[in-house]
């Protein structure tokens, strides 16, 4: 062909990338557009008038995600929804006028009787920019920055057990098929680093009972895939794969990647198929990568004060606080959505014990993440997520004695908490009943803090829409409403 | 109305490219029909079917756009739409309103305003009088005339006359023919997922013959090992469509068996059957009449979704969402539609409503199956229904046992020769020869402590008379001079024909005291300690057990099912010493009766006591007391319940009243466990335990054989006598112990640790040959006593323990019984469909809510309404529904199964949403080319490979890839087909392709799932605790090198290498995979173990070869490629190589630990400087986007 004419026809496909860019939201990244040039990704791109996002929306308050998902459902009870009114009731049961009839899980469905299990954790008031909060003994550190939090009450779910309940968190609907949140945010704001994934996932394996992770709750459904989470892990190669083989130094990779670069070029003279280059563009961020990521796990460069703030396990790696450092860390880079996930807090026996190790792995490097974020100027555009799947019951599943008792899923009423991102700090929001069984005041859904949180992310909810099979999806469903309440 | 066939090529002209809405479309110029299904319908569906349409729930104004009648109709002096007057249609003063308040679609629908393009079309289509029409694949396809063509000479096949006609009406010339090289591995990958041999390639490219390339392509469809390749090849889009996985999915993520029905695909494909066939077995296999195991097995496709065993589901919401994957994967795959849209309301813009939908489901709703399924240890297991699917060797092997077992059965049962006397023989000598003798005693005194009389019988026995109290005690007093005594025996008596004094005649012996006096202190008793106890008959619903005798002080006793079995009953205990002089005594038995059973009394005993030899007792039996549980006890860590105590370690009785808990934790006995079957235990990181007493007449050594969920301690009287601390699931015989038991009671307490999830223990105990079968201890009491009922088992007993030519048949009957269990082991099972004999009431789910059936709204088995009904005479079950499908009057089928075949070759379709048919679906590139394949595929017997061959041999299949810069701006996705696609090659075969030129590709047909390379750790990070498939090994020997189609798929954990090139999760049917490129996927090329590995195969084979280092960097190129290296490509290649070979050589250490990836052995003689040099080039080479796509 001549030159002019191979000229020409790059021409034309770059145009085709502006258009897709345009599409899809002006922060899509290079690499990730390259990789949108599949056919059939590009057959499902600009085709439908409510995909087309040329930019966030509106200006975001949020730039990026650090969601910790405490996998289990922790209580509500235990730790932030005081209820000392419960005291005078240990035993009793809970009155028919506050369970209503409600659906049970299979595992008290056959219990006898309901006797109410007051916590047995002492509460203190902690200050916040209201009136204080009474927050457990369990959770020092995070009630001592209770200023920067935003707690919901309120919160409330659809499903009452954890596989379906922590799909519904991640996705927005119960059931496997749906793309999880971040990458339904890599697909609308693409990624701002060029030598990390736009979305990351931190597993912690925990204390007590634990429930089971799907690599669904970070998958991309019937997106792309390359906008499912990547997992960095506490093994030797962190993201899988990276590690080039034993006796392979950098410098080979860099010489083999050289005569894979020539003879791809040869292949594009050969072919004139812009998917040439484009694979080369992801060989060399994968090579970047490679440089990249052992940098950003190598917590060498921490102030030795700092990771001492993060408590005594920052430097175990794979721990919940060496965790919390590396979200810092990716926050820094930009990395567009930082999941976390804390396993073993479904304590259906035995909570008082099983809690209170959870919670120690948790409190203090999680009070240390806001903090350490607030101090860089890195909370002002980081929405900081704290909840469980749902909630837990006030009534003891098992025995119940002063000392012992345990809980079972509630959907009904649980405590979530916020911070950074343009959210109201140092306030509570939302309310419930004596026994935090049922909400009385503010209810917040799903789909309300899914839409919040895309708010917030300069996305409307009703607009970040894929047609997939024929259908506009979105993280939101049909429903969804911003909590503008708690706004700032 | 039919698919008007006119005019089509009118559209094709040259015309402005427009970003309409669905698919990119041309808008007809100039004075060309505008057509309401193609150009105006998707507008109006993306922009106003919402709420103008069917969904009458959204429904403003009471306005259908997509119904003329509502449309046209007079509104009160105006209408939405007036046919040729576009001026005076509400519609179009609505989307052209100045006023934004006024203007259609409103802002709050989010929806974007039409653009003038739009607007000219809808303008046009008014003014053209507002012809509605069906949507084009809602009516059955015809078969169209061929097209006229020009150029005569290009088209091949009939299919290429529809490609070429459309391109000389947009006046584009086809390209010319691939190369032949790059034909050749094109067609190899496309039909078997495999390139070309070099020697394959020469063969082709040296073949001259004008149909040398058809007759490689019959061979690839034809012969082996093409053949299977192509089948393999076909599965994978299958199984992504119907959600094949080896785990369920949810929670646990356990194993599950399917994979027969996954070689019931590839058989099939393999052998061509017929797509209706195809269709109908794995929708209706079950129903068929007289099915096979085969068609059975295939209704396996129905049984591959998402399975849950969260312990707090709900079974009845689960019921509902495994029948809605069912319905909407059917419907996806056969009807490319998507139909699950309307669960929880009418669909949105295809005609589909929520009757429709359950209508739909309620073919899929009656399934026996129990919707919530309990957590197992074994990770084969297939759920329930389910069928055991033997070979044919395994079937024959089956009925050769079986065969041989009832032989040997009859055999048994005949009476062998001289049976009569030795068991004659026997009776008479074992007394003698355990010096067993049955002292003389006569009664001196006999009363009860309830005030009952005791009267002696002509027989020597006592009947109890008169006062009948709630609890009593018979104290019995008998004059002996024997010396030596040991045994005593009780014999209960019917009177006349009730053992007890209680209504129901049954009998609870609470206790048995022996003691002795000389005549002249009668007071001064001595107590005899008791050690052992046996009886004839124990009750078994409860804690009943004999040796309950021996502790007298309790409430718990020996029952004698008296209320429901007659005849005498005898008991036999054991002194711990001998008594008896020689001189007179006055031995005392008390017998007591203080059960919560009131009256449970014998009418009439006799007692009798016995002398034993010391050496004989070693001839009696172990009795074994009932199996007890406590716990479960939870910790909270998983270490400390081997460190914690909770109480019965160190008890060295069995109290049953002793509470070890703030609980009520109390020693219960275990019903319903046999010996050698594990006993499911609370799941959780807890403690439970198990206990037994086992009461030897004689110091003994047992062994015992164990199992344990999962770490085990074991106590013997308060000591511990073993340990096991571990992770595991439990089996039979895990863990032996061998215990030293002492004379007496000997209680064994058993610590069962389970670190999460469900426990288990399982527990045999095998005594030696010294001692008597137990049921053949009723020889020992006199004959006289003992019934005809016990003659008869003590003589079946004697038979089956003493007997020798009994014993052989039985030794030879349980050779075979353990052959058979072994062998129905191996027997792999699949999940099939099964339907419940009355099918489940279906109801409208109101929002799709499993709870909320809407009672007013019942359906019956129906098809979509928009889409035909039933035939006449169909059974109204899942093969009504198949004989509808495959039915002519079907418009989907053919055109969708015929589309997915031009995808699987072209790499897209010509609907290119191959999984959306309806109506916002792409309008299909080559409209009359699909109906005339779905014709001819219907038509030619539903011959599914005549189809796949023909598209192969098409000259539109044979065209060059290259990009062609006449066509970058007009056509830039190929929908024209001016050339062939080029494509990155799906996730298999890449894998594949690396192994195959590797030399390590292990071709093994069918089989259970492989384990192949996966990082470590993966499944353990997401896995519970209580999953069978937490950790993941790579399989034995070459399984790590098996086609990649047969890699475990794990899908809480997709296989990584597999899922970083769009493999799905397969948790949903995934029609169309999409095709992505990212960093991840250049880190496997590089860094898998896999693919580092398969460098080093493919440069050891590639040194092993011939030629110079050109040639041989050549070779490799080409095996890789299917071209020789062009350009500066072989002068890079060589650099690089010799960059590596200084580098290695620098460092031999180096390359020896590269050359250490992978388990495959590596060639001795090689230098390895040398071949680690080789291995960099052929991993570069591996990486090279011209491997990992075909031309």
């Amino acid at each position: 062909m001549h030159p002019f004419a191979a000229h020409r026809l790059g021409l034309t496909r770059r145009r085709f990338f502006a258009d897709t860019a345009r599409t899809l939201g002006a922060g899509l990244g290079l690499a990730a557009l390259d990789s949108l040039l599949g056919p059939h990704a590009r057959a499902g791109a600009g085709d439908s008038s409510s995909t087309a996002l040329g930019a966030p929306h509106f200006a975001p308050r949020a730039k990026r995600v650090i969601y910790m998902h405490m996998e289990g459902a922790p209580s509500q009870l235990d730790l932030f929804d005081h209820k000392p009114g419960l005291r005078e009731r240990f035993d009793e049961d809970l009155p028919d006028s506050i369970r209503q009839g409600q659906r049970l899980t299979g595992m008290t469905s056959g219990q006898a009787r309901f006797p109410v299990a007051p916590s047995m954790f002492r509460f203190s008031r902690y200050p916040n920019r209201e009136d204080g909060i009474w927050v457990s003994e369990l959770m020092p550190h995070v009630g001592g920055a209770a200023s920067e939090l935003c707690f919901i009450h309120s919160m409330h779910t659809e499903a009452i057990n954890h596989e379906p309940g922590i799909t519904f968190f991640q996705t927005g609907h119960q059931q496997p098929g749906r793309p999880s949140f971040g990458s339904w945010l890599s697909y609308g704001l693409g990624s701002s680093n060029r030598d990390l994934p736009a979305f990351v996932v931190l597993i912690t394996q925990g204390q007590g009972n634990m429930q089971a992770l799907s690599s669904r709750f970070w998958g991309s459904g019937f997106l792309p895939s390359q906008h499912q989470g990547c997992r960095l892990r506490a093994a030797a190669s962190p993201v899988l794969y990276l590690n080039d083989p034993p006796g392979v130094a950098r410098e080979d990779r860099r010489a083999m990647l050289d005569l894979v670069t020539a003879l791809d070029e040869e292949e594009y003279a050969r072919t004139l198929d812009p998917e040439v280059r484009a694979r080369l563009a992801q060989y060399e961020m994968a090579h970047r990568m490679q440089m990249s990521v052992p940098e950003l796990t190598d917590f060498a460069d921490e102030d030795p004060r700092t990771l001492d703030e993060y408590g005594p396990e920052a430097r175990k790696p794979g721990s919940f606080a060496a965790n919390c450092v590396l979200a810092r860390r990716l926050a820094e880079r930009g990395v567009r959505f930082i999941q976390l996930y804390l396993r073993g807090w479904d304590q259906h026996g035995n909570l008082p014990r099983e809690i209170r190790l959870q919670s120690k792995a948790f409190d203090q490097p999680a009070a240390a993440l806001v903090r350490d974020l607030a101090r860089r100027g890195l909370l002002d555009d980081t929405l900081v997520i704290w909840a469980g799947e749902f909630g837990r019951t006030v009534y003891s599943q098992g025995a119940l004695t002063a000392t012992d008792y345990g809980r079972d899923h509630h959907p009904r009423c649980f405590t979530v908490w916020l911070a950074g991102g343009g959210v109201k700090p140092g306030i509570r929001f939302g309310r419930t009943d004596d026994f935090s069984y049922n909400i009385v005041e503010n209810p917040v859904g799903v789909h309300d803090l899914h839409a919040t949180l895309l708010h917030q992310l300069g996305l409307d909810h009703e607009r970040l829409v894929h047609r997939h099979e024929g259908r506009d999806y979105r993280l939101t469903d049909v429903s969804g409403r911003v909590v503008r309440e708690i706004l700032a | 109305m039919p698919f008007p066939r006119s005019g089509l090529a009118l559209l094709l002209g040259a015309g402005s490219t427009l970003a309409a809405t669905g698919a990119s479309r041309e808008v007809p110029a100039g004075n060309a029909a505008v057509r309401y299904d193609r150009d105006v319908r998707p507008i109006l569906a993306d922009r106003c079917f919402t709420c103008h349409g069917l969904d009458a729930k959204q429904r403003q104004a009471e306005l259908r756009l997509d119904d003329p009648a509502s449309a046209l109709a007079d509104r009160g002096g105006y209408a939405a739409i007036v046919p040729g007057q576009h001026a005076q249609s509400a519609l179009w003063e609505r989307l052209t309103a100045a006023d934004p308040d006024e203007r259609m679609p409103p802002a709050s629908s989010h929806k974007r305003a039409l653009s003038s393009a739009e607007l000219e079309l809808v303008r046009r289509w008014i003014d053209a009088g507002a012809q509605y029409e069906p949507h084009w694949s809602f009516v059955p396809p015809t078969r169209p005339p061929l097209p006229a063509v020009r150029d005569a000479a290009w088209p091949r096949d009939e299919l290429d006359r529809f490609v070429l006609a459309d391109l000389e009406a947009r006046g584009v010339a086809p390209s010319p023919d691939a190369e032949p090289a790059q034909l050749c591995r094109r067609v190899f990958l496309d039909l078997t997922g495999l390139p070309p041999t070099p020697e394959e390639l020469a063969s082709f490219v040296a073949d001259v013959r004008a149909d040398a390339y058809e007759e490689l392509v019959d061979r690839l469809l034809t012969e082996e090992p093409y053949r299977t390749r192509h089948a393999e090849r076909l599965a994978t889009p299958w199984l992504d469509g119907a959600r094949y996985a080896d785990t369920i999915g949810i929670h646990t993520d356990n194993g599950r068996s399917l994979w027969p029905w996954r070689d019931w695909v590839l058989g099939a494909l393999r052998d061509n059957m017929p797509f209706d066939r195809f269709l109908t077995e794995q929708l209706a296999g079950d129903l068929l009449p007289d099915a096979t195991l085969a068609q059975r097995v295939a209704s396996g496709f129905n049984r591959s979704h998402v399975l849950t065993d969260e312990g707090g589901a709900i079974a009845a919401e689960y019921l509902v969402e495994y029948a809605v994957d069912r319905a909407a994967t059917t419907s996806s795959v056969f009807l490319g539609l998507t139909l699950g849209c309307a669960r929880c309301h009418d669909h949105k813009f295809d005609p589909l409503t929520q009757e429709d939908f359950y209508s739909f489901y309620s073919f899929f709703s009656s399934v026996d199956e129990p919707g919530l399924y309990d957590q197992r240890p074994d990770p084969r297991r297939a759920f329930e229904p389910f069928l055991a699917v033997p070979s044919a060797a395994q079937a024959a092997e089956r009925t050769r046992l079986t065969g041989e077992i009832a032989e040997l059965e009859l055999e048994r049962e005949r009476p062998a020769p001289g049976e009569a006397e030795a068991f004659a023989d026997f009776t008479r000598s074992i007394a003698p020869a355990l010096g067993l003798t049955w002292a003389e005693t006569s009664l001196v005194e006999a009363r009860s402590s309830g005030g009952a009389t005791l009267t002696p019988q002509p027989d020597g026995s006592l009947r109890a008379e008169g006062a009948n109290p709630d609890q009593d005690e018979h104290v019995v007093t008998l004059r002996t001079a024997a010396r030596g005594l040991r045994l005593l025996h009780v014999l209960g008596l019917p009177d006349p024909d009730k053992l007890g004094r209680y209504e129901n005649g049954n009998v609870v012996l609470t206790g048995v005291e022996l003691s002795w006096a000389r005549p002249a202190t009668p007071e001064a008793r001595t107590p005899v300690p008791l050690a052992w106890a046996w009886a004839d008959v124990e009750q078994q619903n409860g804690d009943y057990g004999v040796l309950n005798v021996l502790e007298a002080g309790d409430r718990f006793g020996w029952a004698v099912d008296g209320h429901q079995r007659g005849g005498p009953r005898q008991l036999l205990v054991l002194t711990e010493e001998p008594f008896g002089t020689g001189e007179e005594l006055l031995v005392t038995v008390a017998l007591s009766y203080r059960s919560e059973h009131a009256r449970h009394v014998f009418r009439r005993t006799k007692l009798a006591l016995a002398t034993l030899d010391a050496a004989a007792l070693d001839a009696l039996p172990i009795t074994a007391s009932n199996a007890y549980r406590l716990g479960p006890f939870p910790s909270q860590t998983r270490l400390e319940p081997y460190t914690r105590d909770f109480g019965p370690e160190a008890h060295t009785r069995l109290d049953r009243g002793f509470n070890f808990g703030n609980g009520n934790q109390y020693w219960a006995r275990v019903s319903n466990w046999e010996d050698g079957r594990p006993l499911v235990l609370p799941e959780g990181v807890n403690v439970s335990y198990t206990a037994r007493v086992l009461h030897a007449p004689s110091a003994r050594r047992l062994t015992l054989a164990l199992g344990s969920d999962d770490g085990l301690v074991v106590y013997q009287a308060g000591r511990e006598v073993f340990r096991r601390e571990i992770d595991r699931g439990v089996l039979p015989d895990q863990d032996r112990v061998t215990v030293e038991l002492r004379p007496g009671a000997n209680t064994l307490v058993f610590k069962i640790v389970n670190t999460g999830g469900q426990a288990g223990f399982a527990y045999a105990a095998r005594e030696g040959e010294l001692a008597l079968d137990p049921e053949v201890l009723a020889a020992l009491l006199p004959a006289a006593t003992r019934g005809s009922a016990l003659d008869a088992r003590l003589r079946a007993a004697w038979r089956t323990a003493i007997s020798p030519e009994y014993r052989r048949l039985a030794l030879a009957i349980g050779d075979r019984q353990r052959e058979l269990a072994a062998l129905e082991a191996s027997i792999p099972a699949t999940m099939v469909m099964k339907e419940l004999a009355t099918p489940r009431e279906t109801h409208v789910l109101d929002r799709g809510r499993y709870d909320h059936p809407d009672k007013a709204r019942p359906v019956a088995r129906a098809v979509p309404a928009a889409l035909g009904r039933l035939p006449d005479g169909a059974p109204r079950d899942r093969r009504g529904l198949a004989q509808w499908l495959v039915s002519p009057a079907n418009p989907l089928v053919a055109r969708v199964a015929a589309n997915r075949t031009w995808e699987t070759l072209f790499g897209a379709g010509i609907v290119r949403s191959s999984e959306d048919f309806g109506l916002q679906g792409e309008w299909p590139s080559h409209p009359e080319l699909l109906d005339w394949l779905a014709v001819e595929l219907r038509e030619s017997g539903w011959d599914l490979r005549a189809l796949v061959r023909r598209i192969a041999t098409s000259r539109t299949y044979r065209q060059s890839s290259r990009a062609r810069e006449d066509l970058a701006e007009r056509d830039p996705d190929n929908r024209w087909l001016a050339r062939f696609p080029r494509q990155r090659l799906g996730a298999e075969a890449i894998r594949d392709q690396a192994l195959f030129v590797s030399g390590l590709l292990v071709e093994r047909f069918g089989g259970p799932p492989v384990k192949t390379y996966e990082p470590a750790g993966l499944w353990e990070e997401v896995a519970m605790l209580a999953s069978n498939t937490r950790s993941h090994a790579p399989g034995p020997g070459d399984e790590v090198w098996r086609r990649s189609l047969y890699t475990y798929w794990k899908r809480a954990s997709p296989p990584s290498a597999l899922f970083a090139f769009d493999a799905p999760t397969r948790e949903s049917c995934t029609i169309r995979r999409s095709t992505t490129n990212t960093p991840l996927q250049a880190l496997v090329l590089w860094n898998d173990e896999q693919f580092v590995e398969a460098a080093r195969k493919l440069a050891e084979r590639t040194l092993a070869g011939r030629g110079d280092e050109s040639a041989r960097l050549a070779e490799l190129f080409q095996r890789c490629t299917a071209r020789t290296p062009g350009g500066q490509e072989l002068e890079r290649l060589r650099a690089t190589l010799e960059r590596f070979r200084a580098r290695y050589q620098a460092e031999p250490a180096a390359a020896e630990r590269l050359l250490a990836v992978g388990r495959a052995p590596r060639a001795p003689e090689l230098d390895a400087p040398e071949l680690a040099a080789w291995t960099m080039v052929a991993n570069a080479v591996l990486s090279l986007d011209a491997t990992i796509t075909r031309n």
